[in-house]
């Protein structure tokens, strides 16, 4: 029974690759990056760095890519160019009368951004990716917003190689004025379609022949209705060997978080057998927040003006896992490359510092409960953390009030 | 002991599971992988652990310790190096015919910079005003050692496999790892350390530094706790379930002997912005690489299906005329375990500035065969080989992980016993704060030893 129960799984498994979107249509294009970024930013009176507690700062972020990066064009959704590198941009900031704070702000995945213009021309805008890291500085958001996009034509690709440029431009942001240089370019070889893959159906073990397979599936989605509440990091900088590279020692602060106000949670799954009415045990759980969310911070610093500042969330991604009988809701998704919540421009520690495996809060509920008109989902969130420089506490509850959108339980068969 | 050892330590699934999520470590696994004859492997145990602490050096140039001649009176800072923050202990009990031996690794794990090792630099120049600050992440890495005996000392002041890197180099000026290694702790360590866990090892420790031009202190608070340990019995490798195929290998062997230099010139950013935060204003200068004497192993081979006959593979080494079939592997390498020297002359304004020499890292020359030629690649990625006490551009920056000199000769040279390869091929590099170029000077002569051939099985894959 074992062996039968492996069969029907590969070919499931086999079959399932034959129904994924049809490949002809991707157009890919080799490329290679070039070249380094580098921002230097001070704090500026006339932009309010009183206000933010913030005047007297003044630094740097170097970083040099690697060379791999990959672009393919799918039709209805655009362009993607992906650059893959691991090399960390370096961030050196210095307080007048006071230390340096030197980070490292890991790189990972940069995914660029894609505004269509016209036909076949496309803004490519560098992705929310670099940052001043643990150190004061400008957000991902102000750099990124400082590197003009490069402008792409896929009709040009088509008929040859191309050359693209992000160059530098002027840094004004909450309580910054500086520049970002930028030589960072992308080369890129003649667009094509990739050579279509001779796959035939899966050959089925003359074991298997006749036999029927069963396929159930699920799906409920729910939309977010309301938030209530917040999570809250107490922090504080570490012993003198531990603290005196981010410049963090003596200080203490908060961070506080308040998500988006709206979303979707969809939770699914689907299970193929020769036994009819499998229960689906594995389940996926995924879905976001969005709009109206808030970061602030506060940090005190001995003898100093409080850093105070704020700024939006963005997108926050939801979640988790499922097992037999409970389904676990996180807020936040685990291993998400580039995830951070926790930065403002104020010194402080990382979401990885804080919430090291990413996700900021969880929930269990029942997996009898799903389908239910209603549900109320209460994630919570304790401990303490420790990472470069900081310590401290985490604390908070948030609420989210869903409602169902759909819930729909199929069964299907065929023969194999 | 290499004679009667040969050992290599990787970092992979192996015959131990990773060890289970009680304690909330998440364990990385390792095997030993042992060649050379008469040696057995009779036991290996694992703990996860988890690192806190710091290795912290402030130091300042003392006229005492040689900072005149280098020009580094004036330098004074403080390197931190706080290690990754997961870790693996492994132990394997190993027998010779003679002897019976350990060999123990920590393996640091860090396969993500939030989680990896930092080594943060903050200099200044006394009276100039200027500082240098600078941060390098590190991956892990392994420390450890090997003995014949029941116990080996582990920690970063003991003699390791192989030949670490200087994990304390930054783009700063300071001291060498190999200044203050001796004052560095190291710890003894069991089979049963591994096997069972449960314990701390103590890498606390101070001392005084004065070396290399440097005076000062250092100062560790690194500590080490074990997780639960788990052992596994050495079993025989097992036959590959599935079909397998079968291919033919023609490895050629090689003594490789290195000459000549390869000079780096960089000029600082003309642009404040990115030459200010290393303090590298105004300074020009030159490293000098100089390969070390004696010989290298090397090798380089030719692999394809059991088809394809000895002659052919000898072709597609160039050790014989006629076609090189398609189909066919060909990967050559040299690793010595000798360090290369690197020499820089740094000038500041027009006036003299630091000068320093010191051994870096192993270079490493690659072998590939392209377009009808074999091409000598030398390459930087695995240690820094531009790193004095002076500071400077690292390797990465003036190379990244591409060559940082190369050169080529026809295939059909490849005919002769002997061979020379002139590496002149070097390359220009813009790394923020530097710009500069590489000046390749470099001779590779291989002398061919020995041909040897063997046919194996492997699995034959999905």
């Amino acid at each position: 029974m074992g062996g039968l129960l492996r069969g029907v799984a590969a070919v499931a498994a086999a079959s399932a690759l034959l129904a994924a979107p049809a490949q002809a249509r991707v157009e890919q294009a080799d490329a290679t990056v070039s070249g380094a970024v580098t921002v230097s930013w001070r704090a500026d009176g006339a932009r309010g760095c009183e206000a933010a507690g913030l005047c007297g700062y003044s630094g740097s972020l170097t970083w040099q890519p690697g060379e791999q990066a990959e672009i393919s064009f799918v039709p209805h959704f655009g362009p993607a160019l992906f650059l893959e590198s691991d090399a960390a941009a370096i961030v050196r900031v210095r307080r007048d009368g006071g230390a340096t704070c030197v980070d490292a702000v890991p790189g990972d995945f940069f995914a660029f951004e894609t505004r269509k213009l016209g036909t076949d021309r496309y803004a490519l805008r560098f992705p929310e990716e670099l940052s001043s890291g643990r150190c004061a500085g400008p957000s991902a958001a102000d750099i990124a917003s400082a590197l003009p996009a490069a402008t792409i034509d896929l009709g040009a690709m088509r008929r040859g190689g191309t050359r693209l440029a992000w160059p530098g431009g002027p840094l004004a942001a909450g309580p910054w004025t500086g520049e970002v240089t930028s030589t960072l370019a992308a080369r890129l070889s003649r667009l094509r379609r990739p050579r279509a893959n001779r796959t035939t159906r899966p050959r089925v073990p003359a074991r298997l022949r006749g036999r029927t397979l069963y396929r159930t599936s699920v799906d409920y989605a729910y939309r977010v209705t309301a938030v209530h509440g917040g999570l809250d990091v107490a922090f504080h900088g570490l012993a003198p060997s531990e603290c005196v590279a981010l410049d963090a020692c003596g200080v203490t602060g908060t961070v506080s978080l308040v998500p988006p106000s709206k979303g979707t949670l969809d939770i699914g799954g689907a299970v193929e057998s020769v036994k009819p009415d499998k229960p689906v045990d594995e389940l996926y759980v995924t879905g976001d927040l969005r709009s109206g969310g808030r970061v602030s911070e506060v940090l005190h610093r001995p003898g100093a003006p409080d850093c105070a500042e704020a700024r939006t969330t963005g997108h926050v991604l939801l979640g988790g896992e499922a097992g037999r009988s409970r389904v676990d809701v996180t807020l936040g998704a685990e291993h998400v490359a580039g995830l951070e919540l926790m930065r403002t421009r104020c010194p402080g520690p990382t979401h990885a510092d804080v919430f090291a495996r990413g996700a900021l809060a969880r929930a269990e509920i029942a997996r009898t409960s799903l389908g239910s008109r209603h549900l109320r989902l209460t994630l919570r969130v304790g401990g303490t953390f420790a990472g470069a420089g900081y310590a401290g506490t985490r604390t908070g509850t948030v609420t989210l009030d869903l409602e169902r959108v759909r819930a729909r339980v199929r069964h299907s068969r065929r023969t194999l | 002991m290499r004679s009667a050892v040969a050992v290599a330590v990787v970092l992979a699934a192996g015959a131990l599971a990773p060890a289970a999520r009680a304690d909330g470590f998440d364990a990385g696994s390792s095997f030993v992988i042992f060649g050379g004859s008469g040696v057995r492997e009779v036991a290996q145990a694992q703990a996860p652990a988890s690192v806190s602490g710091t290795i912290t050096v402030d130091f300042h140039g003392d006229p005492a310790a040689g900072c005149a001649q280098r020009g580094l009176c004036d330098v004074s800072g403080t390197l931190t190096w706080r290690p990754a923050r997961r870790a693996s202990l492994s132990a394997v009990r190993f027998r010779t015919r003679k002897h019976d031996g350990l060999l123990v690794s920590l393996f640091l794990v860090g396969d993500d910079p939030r989680v990896g090792a930092t080594t943060t630099a903050q200099t200044q120049r006394t009276g100039a005003g200027a500082a240098c600050a600078d941060v390098v992440t590190g991956y892990g890495g392994a420390i450890g050692g090997q003995a014949f005996g029941s116990s080996v000392r582990v920690g970063p002041g003991a003699r390791g496999l192989g030949t670490p890197g200087d994990f304390l180099a930054t783009r700063c000026p300071g001291p060498l790892l190999s200044d203050l290694v001796k004052l560095l702790p190291s710890v003894k360590v069991g089979f049963d350390d591994a096997a069972k866990g449960r314990r701390t090892l103590d890498l606390s420790g101070e001392g005084a530094l004065s070396a290399g031009g440097f005076a000062g202190t250092v100062r560790s608070t690194v500590a080490v706790r074990l997780g639960h340990g788990r052992t596994a019995k050495a079993s025989p490798p097992t036959r590959p379930r599935g079909g397998t195929k079968r291919r033919r290998e023609l490895s050629a062997e090689y003594d490789m002997h290195v000459t000549g230099t390869a000079a780096v010139d960089l000029t600082a950013a003309a642009d404040d912005a990115r030459c200010a935060p290393l303090d590298a204003c105004g300074q020009r200068g030159t490293v000098t690489l100089t390969p070390p004497a004696g010989s290298i192993e090397t090798y380089l081979s030719a692999e394809g299906p059991a088809s394809v006959s000895t002659a052919r593979l000898r072709a597609s080494l160039g050790l014989a005329g006629g076609p090189r079939p398609s189909g066919v592997r060909v990967y050559g390498a040299g690793y010595g375990s000798r360090r290369l020297a690197a020499e820089a002359v740094f000038t500041r304004g027009g006036a003299p500035g630091c000068t320093d020499r010191a051994p870096t890292g192993v270079p490493g020359i690659s072998l590939t065969v392209g377009g009808g030629r074999l091409t000598a690649t030398l390459q930087g990625v695995e240690t820094d080989l531009l790193h004095t006490r002076c500071g400077g551009p690292t390797m990465g920056d003036v190379a990244g992980e591409r060559f940082v000199a190369r050169g080529s000769v026809p295939l059909a040279a490849m005919r002769a016993r002997t061979v020379t390869i002139p590496l002149t091929q070097g390359r220009r590099f813009e790394a923020g704060a530097w710009h500069g170029r590489v000046r390749a000077a470099l001779q590779v002569v291989l002398r061919r030893e020995k041909v040897r051939t063997r046919v194996f099985r492997e699995p034959a894959g999905p």
